[in-house]
C-alpha cells in the first residue's frame, strides 16, 4: 500500500497555524455574523438572584482579575454595574489584585454614566489590599479595620454608603469577578464559608472548571464562565453593543477552526498508523 | 461620540505599537519583542509598588502611626527586616516577619479550608442514591458520588493501582478525570481565544479612534 | 536562636489565627495580625524592587549581552515609580484618574499586558494540532470532551446542534451543565480539590507544631 505524504503537513511552519487563527478572530470581528446568543441556565439563575434583590440592597463587588483577563471579566462587572444599578441597589467595590481597582474604576464610571448615581452615595471604589483570604478575613466584622479610605483617599467615615456598611453581614450579596488565586476560592473560605453571604461569581474561562465543584455544593450561587457567560448576561440586560457580545462571534470561528486543526491533525495520524500497519502486513 | 485629546490618541499609538511589538514574537524573537518585554516587566513590578505603597503602607502604616497606634511599629518593624534579606550577615533576621506570614497562611489553612475544601466538599458528595425523584438525579449522583471516590483512589499512591477493586476503580477514576481534564482544554482554549479577541477589539478600537481624531470616521 | 524565635512566632501567629474562629474575645488581636500581613506582604514589594535594581545593575555595570534591556528595564521602573509616587495635581493622589501614572497603567502596562497574555492563544492552536492525538482510549475520552466543550459553548455550535435532526430538540447548553460540567466535572474536579486541600491542612499543621521547616531556609 503506497503511504501518502502528510510530513508537509505535520510539519507545517507553525507561523502559518498562527496566521489562520489570526484571520479567524479578526474577520468575523470586521463582519460580525450575528448568531443568536441563548442565556444558558447558569446565566438565568444569576440574572435571577439580582433581579430577587429588594431595592437598596447592599451588594458588595470584587474585581480580582488583571489586564490579561480584562476581555472576560469587565464586561461581566459592567453588565451587573448596570444591573444593580437598574435595582438601585448599593454598590462597594474593593480589589484584591493590584489591576482591580483601577479596573473597578473603569467599569464605575463606564456604568454610573447611565444612571443618576452618585459617588460615595450609591457607590464606592475601595481600592485595593493586599494579602487575600486575611483581607476577607480582616474586614469580616468592620470594613474600617483594614480599610480606612476608598481608593481616591476619602475616609470612610465620611462616605453616606458607609454608614450602614460594618461587615460581611451588611451585604445582601457579594459578586465576585475571578480569575485565580486570590479569588473565588478565598471568599468561599471567608465570605461564604464564614459569614454565610450569598456569592455570585464572574470567572475567566480558564478559571470555570474549577468553580463547579463550589456551585455543585451550594456554596456559589451561580457563576458566568469566560466571554460567553458575559455575553448571555449582557443579552439578557439588553446591553446589545457590550463588548462580550461584540466578542463573541469572533470567538464561534476559532473554536471551528482549533477543531478543524485537532480532526486533521488525528486525521493524519490514524492514516499513517493505518499505512504502518498496512506495510507491516505485507512484509 | 468621545472627543480624544492629542494626549489619548498618543497614548493609544504608543499601547497599539508596544502590542505590535509583542505580537512580532510570533514571527520570531527579535529586539523589539525584547524591548516590550522589558518595559512591560520595569512597568508592571513599578505599578505594582506604587498600589501598593498608596492603597496598603499609606493608609495601613503611615497613617495609623501618625494617628498614635504605636502598636503598628511592629509591622513596621517587621517590614523593614524584610530588607535584611539583601545583607549575607543578617539575612537571617528577615526570617521573622516570613515565619510571621507563613504562621499565619497555615493558621487560616487548617480552619477555612478545612471547612469550606474539605468537610462541605465532603457533605456535598454524601448525596442519596435511591428514592431520587427521577432516573435523571440518581445517575447524576452517581456520576458525583463515583466520580469523586474513584477519582479519590486514582490520587492515593500509597497503594499500588492493582488488583480487582483498587486497580479498576482507578481506571475508572481516570476517565472521569480525563472528561474533566477535557472540559478543562476545551475552557481554555476559550479562554486563550477570549484573549486575543480582547486585544484585537483593543487594536479595532484605536484604529476608530484615530479615523475619528484626524475627522475621518 | 535564629530558628527557634522563628518558630515560635509561626506557632502564635498560626494558633491566633485559629483560635479567633471559634472564639471571639481574641478577634482584636486576629485583626490586628491581619493588617500586619496585609503591610508586611505589601513592605515585600520593595524587596522586589531593590532586587531588580541590584539584578539588572549588575548587569549594566558589568556590560552583559543585551545589558541594554536591563537599561530600559530600569528607566521604565523607575519612570513608573516616580509618576507613581510623587507626581500628581494638588489635592489628588498620584494614582488617581488623568494623572501620568494612571496614564501609563492605560496605555502601556494594560496593552503589554493584555498583548503578551494574548499570545498564548496562538500557542494553544498550534499545540492542538501537533499534540492533540486519539492515541489511547484515556486520549480519546479528554479529547472527544473537549470537542464537545469547545464546539457548544459558542454561538455557532448550537446554532448547528440545533439544525440536527432528533438531537437538535435538546438544549446542548443544559445537556453539557448537566452532565459534563456539573456531572463528570464538578466530581473530578472535587477529587483534586479535596486531595490539594487535605494535602495542604497537613502541611500548614506540620509548618505549626515545626516538623515542616523548610521555609525558613539556610542551615545556620
Amino acid at each position: 500500500m503506497s503511504r501518502l505524504n502528510f510530513k508537509f503537513l505535520v510539519h507545517i511552519d507553525r507561523r502559518w497555524i498562527f496566521l489562520a487563527l489570526a484571520a479567524s478572530v479578526i474577520i468575523p470581528l470586521l463582519w460580525p455574523p450575528n448568531l443568536p446568543i441563548t442565556p444558558s441556565p447558569l446565566t438565568v439563575k444569576f440574572y435571577d438572584t439580582i433581579e430577587k434583590l429588594p431595592s437598596g440592597s447592599y451588594v458588595c463587588m470584587s474585581f480580582d482579575y488583571g489586564p490579561g483577563t480584562k476581555v472576560e471579566c469587565q464586561p461581566m462587572a459592567i453588565a451587573a454595574l448596570h444591573h444593580l444599578f437598574r435595582r438601585k441597589c448599593k454598590v462597594v467595590c474593593l480589589a484584591l489584585w493590584p489591576e482591580g481597582s483601577m479596573f473597578a474604576r473603569e467599569s464605575l464610571r463606564e456604568a454610573a454614566s447611565h444612571y443618576e448615581v452618585k459617588e460615595g452615595v450609591d457607590y464606592v471604589n475601595l481600592g485595593y489590599k493586599n494579602g487575600g483570604e486575611v483581607v476577607l478575613k480582616g474586614v469580616g466584622e468592620d470594613f474600617r479595620t483594614i480599610f480606612s479610605t476608598d481608593l481616591a483617599g476619602h475616609r470612610l467615615e465620611d462616605l453616606p454608603i458607609m454608614q450602614k456598611v460594618h461587615g460581611w453581614d451588611s451585604f445582601n450579596l457579594v459578586c465576585e469577578w475571578s480569575i485565580g488565586r486570590p479569588g473565588l476560592a478565598e471568599f468561599v473560605r471567608i465570605v461564604v464559608s464564614q459569614y454565610e453571604r450569598p456569592l455570585l461569581t464572574g470567572t475567566t474561562a480558564v478559571t470555570t472548571p474549577e468553580a463547579y465543584p463550589f456551585l455543585n455544593s451550594g456554596q456559589v450561587i451561580s457563576l458566568l464562565g469566560g466571554m460567553r457567560g458575559a455575553a448571555e448576561y449582557e443579552v439578557m440586560l439588553g446591553l446589545s453593543n457590550g463588548r462580550a457580545t461584540r466578542g463573541i462571534s469572533a470567538q464561534s470561528i476559532s473554536h471551528f477552526f482549533i477543531a478543524a486543526l485537532i480532526i486533521l491533525a488525528n486525521v493524519i495520524y490514524f492514516l499513517e498508523r493505518h499505512y504502518d500497519k498496512a506495510n507491516r502486513t505485507r512484509r | 461620540m468621545v472627543a480624544y485629546s492629542l494626549s489619548d490618541m498618543l497614548g493609544m499609538w504608543i499601547g497599539a505599537c508596544l502590542a505590535l511589538f509583542v505580537f512580532s514574537f510570533l514571527y520570531k524573537d527579535n529586539p523589539f519583542y525584547k524591548l516590550a518585554e522589558h518595559i512591560f516587566v520595569g512597568v508592571a513590578a513599578g505599578y505594582t509598588m506604587c498600589m501598593g505603597y498608596w492603597q496598603v503602607i499609606q493608609p495601613n502604616l503611615i497613617a495609623k502611626l501618625q494617628a498614635g497606634d504605636w502598636r503598628y511599629l511592629i509591622a513596621a518593624v517587621l517590614s523593614l527586616m524584610l530588607l535584611t534579606r539583601l545583607s549575607d550577615k543578617y539575612a537571617w533576621l528577615s526570617r521573622w516577619p516570613l515565619a510571621f506570614m507563613v504562621g499565619i497562611f497555615a493558621g487560616y489553612n487548617i480552619v477555612y479550608t478545612m471547612q469550606a475544601q474539605v468537610l462541605k466538599q465532603l457533605e456535598a458528595t454524601i448525596l442519596p442514591l435511591w428514592n431520587c425523584q427521577s432516573w435523571q438525579e440518581l445517575c447524576q449522583n452517581l456520576i458525583v458520588v463515583v466520580g469523586v471516590l474513584t477519582g479519590l483512589m486514582y490520587f492515593y499512591f500509597s497503594k499500588e493501582h492493582k488488583g480487582t477493586l483498587w486497580g479498576k476503580a482507578a481506571r475508572v477514576g481516570i476517565w472521569g478525570l480525563m472528561i474533566t481534564f477535557g472540559a478543562a482544554f476545551g475552557y481554555t482554549v476559550m479562554a486563550r481565544i477570549s484573549l486575543l479577541i480582547g486585544h484585537v477589539m483593543y487594536l479595532q478600537d484605536v484604529w476608530r479612534a484615530t479615523l475619528q481624531f484626524f475627522g475621518l470616521g | 536562636m535564629k530558628r527557634e524565635i522563628p518558630l515560635v512566632i509561626t506557632f502564635i501567629a498560626g494558633i491566633v489565627m485559629i483560635i479567633q474562629f471559634y472564639t471571639y474575645p481574641l478577634n482584636w488581636l486576629g485583626d490586628l495580625f491581619n493588617d500586619f500581613y496585609n503591610i508586611i506582604l505589601t513592605f515585600s514589594f520593595v524587596l522586589g524592587a531593590l532586587s531588580l535594581y541590584a539584578v539588572n545593575g549588575k548587569k549594566i555595570t558589568s556590560q552583559a549581552p543585551g545589558w541594554g534591556y536591563n537599561l530600559v528595564l530600569l528607566v521604565s521602573l523607575t519612570i513608573t515609580l516616580v509618576c507613581g509616587l510623587f507626581i500628581a495635581p494638588p489635592g489628588k493622589l498620584p494614582t488617581d484618574e488623568g494623572t501620568a501614572f494612571s496614564w501609563i497603567f492605560a496605555n502601556i502596562f494594560n496593552p503589554l499586558s493584555s498583548a503578551t497574555y494574548s499570545l498564548l492563544a496562538f500557542y494553544v492552536a498550534s499545540a492542538s494540532f501537533r499534540a492533540f492525538r486519539a492515541r489511547s482510549l484515556e486520549a480519546s475520552i479528554l479529547l472527544v470532551t473537549a470537542f464537545i466543550v469547545m464546539l457548544s459553548r459558542v454561538p455557532l455550535g448550537e446554532y448547528i446542534w440545533q439544525c440536527l435532526p432528533v438531537l437538535g430538540q435538546y438544549n446542548i447548553a443544559e445537556l453539557i451543565e448537566d452532565w459534563i460540567m456539573g456531572g463528570f466535572n464538578a466530581a473530578g474536579q472535587r477529587a483534586v480539590m479535596l486531595g490539594a486541600a487535605v494535602g495542604l491542612v497537613s502541611v500548614s499543621l506540620k509548618i505549626l507544631l515545626g516538623i515542616e521547616r523548610s521555609y525558613l531556609g539556610g542551615n545556620d
